[in-house]
């Protein structure tokens, strides 16, 4: 199963979530500040233009009751007299209203005051002069001078008026200026925040759809992998349980159940109640097994035996060890398995492997045996009979004389088959210890140890170069001296023996009757002679141990000595066949592994 | 007490081999004193009395009651007095466990008792000419057990 890889999976989303929350609350806290620059830039403009209307009608007013005292000190008309006084009281309030709108401005509040102060004197003057008109004590020349010096003070007010105008103009102008530096970024920056946010909002969206989806397909193969576990569990006789070390929370897979013969989650999931199942006399060692793991975290193996709910005993075998998972939690882990079957086969095992080492001891017992009680009373009737000297033979009567002949002969061949069967047993039993052999060389020592016998009937060899192998010298050395003095003994009264020994390749599914169809490649030797040979059904038959084709007065033998080629040629994991026409002569291939 | 004849002792339990021995002993040309014990134990009691004249060779049966061949060998090796002194193994086994075990343990020489009364005169004749002084440097593990064929082709190129 492919695990997702371990990470902070709230990692990204909180990070997203922060960013958006921060950009939020900076286009929230842009957007306050430009509304409020907005509304105060409003505020301005509204004042500027209230000051303007203000000072106009300060200037129009303070004509206006100029107008009237004129009207009123050509025509002494009271109606004039009466829009005066409504004029100078206009003036007063429009002063009022100048004040409070521009309380604000020290430096433009500074200028009301001076214009403010104007207006008042000609104001005064205005009153003075209608003052002396009225009691017509003052020429002429006097108000004319008064109503000149009002026109010259008029010119004053008006300029300052003009002043005010202008300053408040500029600071119009201004803060008009600096509005719409504030007003031009903002609605890109906001339309820039809400895309951002929004864009953060589709990525966060993905991302958890996409989460939810991998976890979908986790809990899947979680799911698959739990049955496939439990199938598996079932079928291999194991179990399997993990406790939570801090929160000694225990939990036992189904078949844990199963194998102590309850129900799944029959009885509570703790070492205690485990423990009842364990047979009285394990106890202790499972007891230990699990102390192992748990207070020295250390590996542990144990086998032991289990009662089941049925009463039938069975045999587990358990491992454990301490893990900590992705969180820092510590688990012991542990399996039980239920190795009765494997445990049975062991013990039929180990009992064929006690008989197998009991069968080897007699066998080496009857060896020590062969070689020294069973030969020494031949030994002796050879030796004594060896001792009548000719002399002695010649008096004795002669059927006597053929009796201890007799003798002699059997106690040869008790000696032959004592000497073959250990040759026999040495040669299955030996250890087996490879080393490179020139089979030429072999061939060389076989000539020589049978050099007599060869001599004696003038054998005639045909050989060949042979090739050198991986083998058990001395086994191999026995094998060709048996196969060549067979051939030598087998031989025909009439003729010359011929000796033909030859090598070649084989691949393995050419040799007949055997097990190999591989292409293995095999060195054959093959030993033919032209003595009496034997009939073809026997080919397999002659390798049996004490087979034998002739009775002792033909050919004597123990029937010995082909089993042991046989024996010979198995251990170097080769074959031996033989082929014979009878009467024509014979050939033995022996197939090594090259 | 003749000083110039060979002093063998033969430890063997086999009393009709302890007649074929001494019988082909005196059959044979060299001067010879021959004592017998028939078992390790009696070799060992021997051996060890001081008094007794120390063997110019032993010949040593391996299968005896007791203290056999081998234990009677490894206890000889390990007397400092009999380190040199020569043994010829002389049993009916001729196994090569027997023989790899006797050379292992220093034995000079292994012989296996012929089954022929003129062979065994033809081997105690060779084995007595051979001066067999134990000598570790000179033994050789192919020439270790007598090989009664050779002997033969040596006496008869002698004659």
């Amino acid at each position: 199963m492919k695990f997702l890889k371990p990470r902070l999976p709230g990692f990204v989303l909180a990070s997203a979530l922060v960013i958006s929350i921060f950009t939020l609350l900076f286009a929230a806290g842009i957007s306050y500040k430009q509304l409020q620059m907005a509304s105060e830039s409003e505020k301005m403009v509204v004042n500027s233009y209230r000051i303007s209307v203000a000072l106009q009608q300060l200037d129009l007013d303070t004509r206006n009751a100029e107008t009237n005292q004129r009207g009123y000190l050509l025509t002494n008309d009271s109606s004039f007299l009466q829009s005066y006084f409504e004029a100078i009281q206009k003036v007063n309030q429009s002063t009022s209203q100048l004040d409070s709108l521009m309380s604000d401005n020290y430096q433009q509040s500074r200028l009301l005051d001076t214009l403010t102060s104007s207006v008042a004197k000609r104001i005064n003057y205005l009153n003075e002069v209608l003052r002396l008109n009225n009691y017509k004590v003052t020429s002429t020349d006097t108000i004319k001078s008064l109503i000149l010096k009002g026109r010259e003070l008029m010119n004053i007010s008006q300029t300052y008026i003009y002043d005010i105008k202008n300053d408040e103009l500029k600071l119009l102008k201004r803060s008009e200026m600096l509005h719409e530096n504030d007003i031009k970024l903002p609605p890109f920056l906001i339309l820039f925040i809400v895309l951002f946010s929004l864009f953060v909002f589709i990525i966060s969206f993905y991302k958890i759809n996409s989460d939810l989806k991998d976890l979908a397909i986790t809990n899947n193969q979680l799911l698959i992998n739990n049955e496939l576990f439990e199938h598996s569990e079932q079928i291999a006789d194991i179990s399997h349980w993990y406790l939570n070390i801090k929160e000694n929370e225990l939990t036992y897979s189904n078949n844990l159940y199963r194998l102590l013969g309850c129900k799944a989650g029959e009885f509570e999931p703790t070492f205690l109640n485990f423990l009842e199942f364990v047979h009285p006399d394990d106890r202790a060692l499972v007891v230990e097994g699990n102390r192992k793991i748990l207070d020295e975290s250390l590996e542990a193996q144990m086998y032991y035996r289990i009662i089941r709910k049925d009463g039938v005993e069975r045999h587990f075998r358990s491992m454990g060890k301490v893990i900590s998972d992705t969180f820092g939690n510590k688990f012991s882990i542990g399996i039980n398995a239920d190795i009765t079957e494997q445990h049975s086969k062991d013990k039929l095992i180990e009992e064929k492997i006690a008989d197998l080492e009991r069968s080897n001891k007699q066998l080496k017992t009857f060896n020590h045996i062969a070689s020294h009680d069973l030969q020494e009373p031949v030994r002796k009737v050879q030796t004594f009979i060896s001792r009548i000297s000719d002399k002695e033979l010649e008096v004795i009567p002669e059927n006597v004389r053929d009796y201890i002949t007799g003798i002699g002969k059997a106690a040869g061949r008790m000696q032959k088959f004592i000497e073959d069967m250990l040759l026999y047993s040495k040669t299955s039993m030996s250890d087996k210890v490879y080393e490179t052999a020139d089979l030429n060389e072999i061939l060389e020592n076989s000539k020589r140890d049978l050099s007599q016998l060869i001599e004696e009937k003038n054998v005639i060899f045909n050989t060949t170069s042979l090739p050198t192998v991986n083998a058990i010298p001395f086994q191999i050395q026995q094998l060709f001296n048996n196969l060549i003095s067979n051939a030598i003994k087998y031989s025909r009264q009439d003729i010359v023996p011929i000796i033909t020994i030859d090598s070649k390749l084989a691949l393995g599914k050419d040799i007949p009757n055997t097990r190999d169809n591989t292409e293995k490649i095999y060195y054959e030797i093959s030993f033919s002679d032209n003595g009496i040979g034997f009939e073809q059904r026997y080919a397999e038959k002659i390798f049996d141990l004490f087979f034998r084709l002739h009775t002792n007065s033909e050919y004597s033998g123990t029937g010995i000595g082909l089993s042991i080629c046989k024996v010979i040629v198995e251990n170097h994991r080769g074959y031996i066949k033989a082929e014979s026409l009878s009467k024509y002569g014979s050939t033995f291939s022996i197939y090594l592994p090259a | 007490m003749k000083v110039d004849s060979l002093f063998i002792l033969l430890a063997d339990d086999d009393e009709d081999d302890c007649i074929f021995f001494r019988d082909a002993l005196q059959e044979i040309r060299a001067k010879t004193d021959l004592t017998i014990v028939n078992d390790g134990s009696q070799l060992m009691q021997y051996l060890d009395n001081a008094d007794n004249r120390v063997p110019d060779l032993v010949f040593l049966d391996l299968n005896m009651p007791v203290l056999n061949g081998i234990n009677c060998l490894v206890e000889i090796r390990k007397k400092s007095r009999l380190k040199e002194l020569a043994i010829a193994i002389y049993s009916t086994s001729s196994s090569d466990e027997n023989v790899e075990e006797a050379f292992i343990n220093g034995a000079n020489i292994y012989i296996q008792k012929p089954n022929d009364f003129s062979v065994l005169k033809v081997i105690l004749e060779h084995v007595i000419t051979l001066n067999l002084q134990y000598n570790t440097s000179g033994l050789k593990k192919e020439n270790f057990l007598l090989n009664i064929n050779n002997i033969k082709s040596d006496e008869v190129s002698k004659t």
